[in-house]
């Protein structure tokens, strides 16, 4: 479902060009959930940020069912990136004036997407906040917050679903319990995931674990 | 208190460029601070200074009459031996220079005048004798009636010839209205002119120039004890007659409460940039506080790092300041007749250094522990969950209050000066809060307008701080050209119909007969034509009136006007019908016709003459009127519009009673055709020289004129409002942005394009600015109406086009500073910005 090829990224310092991806090449089958992990510093967040589409790599491609990210114009890969792929921060990044409710719906509005808010309830009621639809970002806890990050990323419906880091900001009894809702919600879903982490119990968790070192995979 | 020091030094240098950027705004503010205060200090210095210069003696003694023969050989027993004593008088008549009649402004002055000070003679080469029939003018009179050396001019019975022209006169100060120009003769002259008698307006003056030795106060003092009737007015140099310094202070003290409006957003921005940066802040007080710093170190890392942000401040300010010093002495200059040094000194240096000190503590608040943001908390999170609501900013125009009424010097005039500002905001929340609420009632169909009024309601922070700056900076932009365009209609052709072209006083009653005959036959009807009969109040409610004394300086302008009220004589008018501009506001009416069987006599008072001397209805005032005593009741209060230019007066008392007493007339002739009003003046002016006549039209020309002068002295101080206002929209508007900036790159992660974010910041941005400006444009409408119906007595007439112009060029900020600070965002890697923010 998802193919990288010959993927380069390379960032310019002050000290000359610093090659971060040197040529990877993997392949994620439809459904499956992979971890990518790493030491920090090894490009883990660089990947996923060209997997997600947000970034563009120096050569190399990145198919989503044969279709290459980098062959589309940036309007063209804004609009995939938004009808097909979420993504989840370690920091969940709520929008603070709009409440759990309003900001699971945000995506589909912006999609211009026709919706029933009853979509955004189900959604957080089945993260296990059915009873805090109305509340702001700073009257949840931050495993609470994470779980709507969760919701939001769901309510699309999106081929994949990147997460980056999601248990970092989290004590590991929160961690645990919102990955264990985080795998359950994407088998249900049957969604394809790439979850970049360095927690190696979470990573042992997914289906797949790719090692970055180098800028290369460890397999 | 080592380690605060040391770590207080590193953060300085850590955030420097922070801070730099806050003192930048608190400059911006203080500046104008600076430059009113230093305007005020340097015209109250130069008053100081030229106190002698102004009274033109030491201590002068002045009475709308001549002193009594006992009054006489009182002032002159107590001055024996303490210095010169000269005698002086003033008047107004009319002179007659060829075809040209002139109203004058007549000093009757001794070879000794003026004690101190100056009067500059156009040439050192003119006859500068005054006796023999020669006369000195202002230089105003060549262009007003084309005057020139040694030409005759008549005055009163006699006929005096030019012997030079005033250029400057030190003894004369900055005055709104000036009815004439000066003419200065000599007092050996005075008699032949015979235009002092019965019945005629004058005062006479005493100038005394004290010896060395001679304690000027201590005199002055003794003078008010012998000589108890509050007419006689007795004044020293130093505490300068407020008559004199008065309008000059006044336009000092309201350039300084201009300038506060400055302080005011240079303050809203100080307090938006700290809420900006608040939640480092905390977090690095909640980081600290976990390895145990105490709140007292806390506390004065504050403190160092306030005095850094105050004194980087204050230097760009004086320097600022010192840059504007050439214009604004120029200014000054030119709206005064008078040169000022604007000097910043040590006080003011200071002053502003502890106020920016106090304002960055009140508005950092360090001893302050959000109970919604606990230390786990603030670590754990990336926002500080702010305190809502418009509140957070009362601290802030509580303490404007007492500056405001520090600046005035006038309880009245600073509250008043606050509920405006206090008006103006008020009416920003509540419109503010009615036209939010409205928008988030409704059904909203794209994300970009709902996601951009949901934003405005619930970040109230920092909307409530954009919506004062920008709805404040409107009103006060839009509130001088309206009242500007206001004044300036009184020039215009139907209002200037509407006004009597020609006022008279000092008509003789015998003369009346003769004056009526001469209107009659040139057809005019003379309007509101009142008899003046001079009375001094003896007693209110059977307690003695008496000269109010203060110690030393007055404390407000209140005090100094009623002061300046008491110490004086009254006029009264009887009259058995009301004029059209007066209108009783409380009390009874009476019948205007006095009944023999009254206990006393009605009087109707003007209500703001009332409470200056401090009477109210029910008050007995027993009244001295050629030394007969009359008692009169205080039935009711009076508004009367002095604007009309009708003869008015304080103090209206029933017909009947006054009838015999000796008295003058006043009167004022409807609007003539120039050709018909200036025969009538040099008619009159012939036939009646005693009779001065006040061409209105050219009064208000003069009004409007020196008003023209004060504006060049407000715009000053407008533009340096405007530019605050602007740099802090601008500056509000792209702290903004960025403070938002993770919003709109989140916003674009979850698929938004760049064009949809731009549309919903402009829609945000755009709703709060059109509220703001449409609710500030508006408010300065009703505050200019109060202004120009209270203060300057005429109808209000709007001008639609500052107000137009206002509003588009905010609005046209507003759009482009978002516009461009939004693209800026939208240009960076959204993916690379949030974890950097992680």
């Amino acid at each position: 479902m998802i193919e990288i090829k010959n993927l380069k990224k390379t960032f310019s310092t002050r000290q000359g060009p610093l090659e971060i991806l040197k040529g990877i090449n993997f392949e994620i089958k439809k459904g499956e959930i992979i971890a990518i992990t790493g030491f920090s510093g090894s490009g883990k967040s660089t990947l996923l940020g060209l997997l997600a589409g947000l970034d563009r790599p120096q050569s190399g491609e990145i198919l989503y069912d044969g279709k290459n990210l980098n062959q589309l114009s940036e309007p063209e890969a804004q609009k995939f990136r938004a009808q097909n792929l979420s993504l989840i921060f370690q920091n969940h990044y709520l929008i603070p004036h709009l409440t759990a409710l309003e900001n699971v719906v945000l995506p589909l509005q912006i999609l211009g997407l026709p919706f029933e808010s009853q979509q955004a309830e189900n959604l957080l009621t089945q993260v296990g906040l059915g009873d805090r639809l109305n509340h702001y970002p700073s009257e949840l806890s931050g495993g609470e917050s994470q779980r709507v990050a969760i919701a939001r990323g769901l309510i699309i419906k999106p081929l994949v679903l990147l997460a980056d880091e999601p248990t970092g900001s989290l004590d590991t009894e929160t961690g645990n319990k919102v990955m264990k809702l985080y795998f359950d919600l994407v088998r249900q879903n049957k969604l394809t995931s790439v979850i970049v982490t360095h927690n190696q119990e979470l990573a042992s968790l997914c289906d797949r674990e790719l090692k970055l070192s180098q800028g290369m995979i460890a397999e | 208190m080592i380690w605060s020091l040391l770590y207080s030094l590193k953060r300085l240098w850590r955030v420097k460029s922070r801070l730099l950027i806050m003192g930048f705004f608190l400059a911006l503010g203080f500046s104008g601070w600076l430059t009113g205060e230093s305007a005020q200090t340097s015209i109250k210095a130069y008053l100081a200074q030229n106190a002698k210069q102004i009274l033109s003696a030491d201590i002068t003694v002045s009475v709308r009459r001549e002193l009594k023969p006992d009054e006489l050989k009182t002032l002159e027993t107590l001055t024996q031996n303490q210095g010169q004593l000269a005698k002086g008088y003033e008047f107004f008549a009319m002179i007659t220079a060829g075809e040209d009649t002139r109203l004058a402004l007549v000093r009757v002055i001794d070879d000794s005048y003026p004690y101190y000070g100056e009067l500059k003679l156009d040439s050192p080469f003119v006859a500068k004798d005054l006796r023999n029939g020669n006369l000195w003018a202002y230089e105003e009179f060549k262009s007003l009636i084309d005057l020139k050396l040694n030409q005759k001019i008549k005055l009163g019975d006699s006929e005096f010839s030019v012997s030079a022209f005033v250029s400057e006169d030190k003894t004369q100060t900055f005055r709104l209205a000036s009815l004439a120009p000066r003419i200065f003769i000599h007092l050996s002259d005075l008699e032949k002119t015979n235009l002092i008698k019965f019945g005629s307006t004058f005062t006479t003056t005493y100038f005394l120039k004290a010896n060395p030795e001679t304690d000027v106060e201590d005199l002055a003092a003794n003078l008010k004890k012998a000589l108890p009737d509050p007419g006689v007015d007795i004044s020293n140099y130093i505490s300068l007659p407020d008559e004199e310094s008065s309008p000059t202070q006044r336009l000092a003290d309201f350039l300084g409460l201009t300038s506060l409006v400055t302080l005011l957003f240079s303050a809203l921005s100080l307090f938006y940039l700290i809420q900006v940066w608040s939640l480092e802040q905390q977090k690095e007080r909640a980081l600290l506080s976990t390895f145990g710093v105490t709140r007292f170190q806390l506390f004065f890392v504050e403190l160092v790092q306030s005095l850094f942000v105050a004194l980087t401040s204050t230097l760009i300010s004086v320097g600022v300041v010192l840059l504007l010093k050439p214009i604004i002495e120029t200014g000054l200059k030119n709206w005064m007749n008078q040169s000022f040094d604007l000097a910043v000194g040590w006080q003011e240096i200071l002053l502003i250094l502890g106020s920016q000190f106090i304002l960055l503590i009140a508005l950092s608040n360090p001893f302050s522990k959000s109970s919604q943001n606990s230390t786990s908390q603030l670590l754990k999170n990336n926002f500080v969950t702010q305190q809502s609501g418009v509140l957070r900013f009362a601290p802030l125009f509580l303490l404007l209050w007492p500056y405001a009424i520090l600046a005035s010097q006038s309880l009245r005039n600073g509250t008043y000066f606050f509920g405006g500002l206090l008006f103006i905001s008020l009416s920003l929340v509540f419109f503010g809060r009615i036209s939010i609420n409205f928008l988030s009632k409704l059904k909203w169909s794209s994300w970009k307008s709902s996601l951009a009024v949901k934003s405005l309601r619930r970040q109230s922070t920092a909307s409530w701080a954009f919506l004062f700056t920008v709805g404040l900076s409107s009103s006060l932009l839009n509130l001088i050209p309206q009242i500007q365009s206001s004044v300036e209609s009184l020039l215009k052709f139907d209002e200037v119909q509407s006004r009597p072209s020609l006022f008279m006083f000092d008509i003789q009653s015998e003369q009346w007969p003769d004056l009526q005959a001469y209107l009659n036959e040139k057809n005019i009807q003379p309007t509101a034509t009142s008899p003046l009969v001079r009375a001094r109040i003896l007693k209110v409610n059977g307690e003695n009136f008496e000269r109010k004394e203060t110690a030393g300086q007055f404390q407000s302008r209140e005090e100094e006007e009623s002061s300046r009220s008491r110490n004086r004589g009254v006029n009264i008018t009887y009259r058995s019908y009301l004029q059209n501009g007066e209108k009783i506001v409380s009390g009874d009416e009476f019948p205007l016709t006095y009944n023999s069987q009254q206990k006393y006599a009605f009087v109707s008072i003007e209500k703001r003459y009332a409470g200056r001397i401090g009477v109210d209805i029910g008050d007995i005032i027993t009244y001295d009127i050629q030394g007969i005593e009359i008692e009169a009741e205080v039935k009711n209060l009076r508004e009367v519009k002095w604007s009309r230019f009708e003869p008015n007066f304080f103090v209206l008392m029933q017909d009947g009673l006054l009838n015999d007493a000796p008295q003058t007339i006043l009167s004022s002739l409807p609007y003539l055709d120039s050709n018909v009003k200036n025969e009538a003046i040099k008619t009159l002016a012939n036939r009646f020289p005693n009779i001065s006549v006040i061409d209105v039209e050219r009064l208000m020309e003069s009004i409007v004129q020196n008003l023209e002068k004060i504006g060049g002295a407000l715009r000053l101080m407008t533009y340096l409002t405007l530019l605050t206002g602007m740099m802090t929209i601008i500056f509000l508007l792209s702290a903004e942005s960025q403070r938002r900036a993770f919003e709109i790159h989140l916003i674009k992660i979850l698929g938004a394009d760049s064009s949809s974010i731009l549309t919903n910041r402009l829609t945000e941005v755009l709703i709060l600015g059109s509220i703001s400006v449409l609710v500030g444009v508006s408010t300065s409408f009703a505050i200019a109406y109060l202004v120009v119906d209270q203060v300057f007595q005429v109808s209000f007439t709007p001008n639609f086009l500052p107000a137009i112009g206002i509003i588009l060029t905010v609005l046209a900020v507003c759009w482009a500073i978002t516009s461009f600070s939004s693209r800026l965002q939208l240009k960076k890697q959204s993916y690379a910005f949030l974890k950097k923010e992680e």
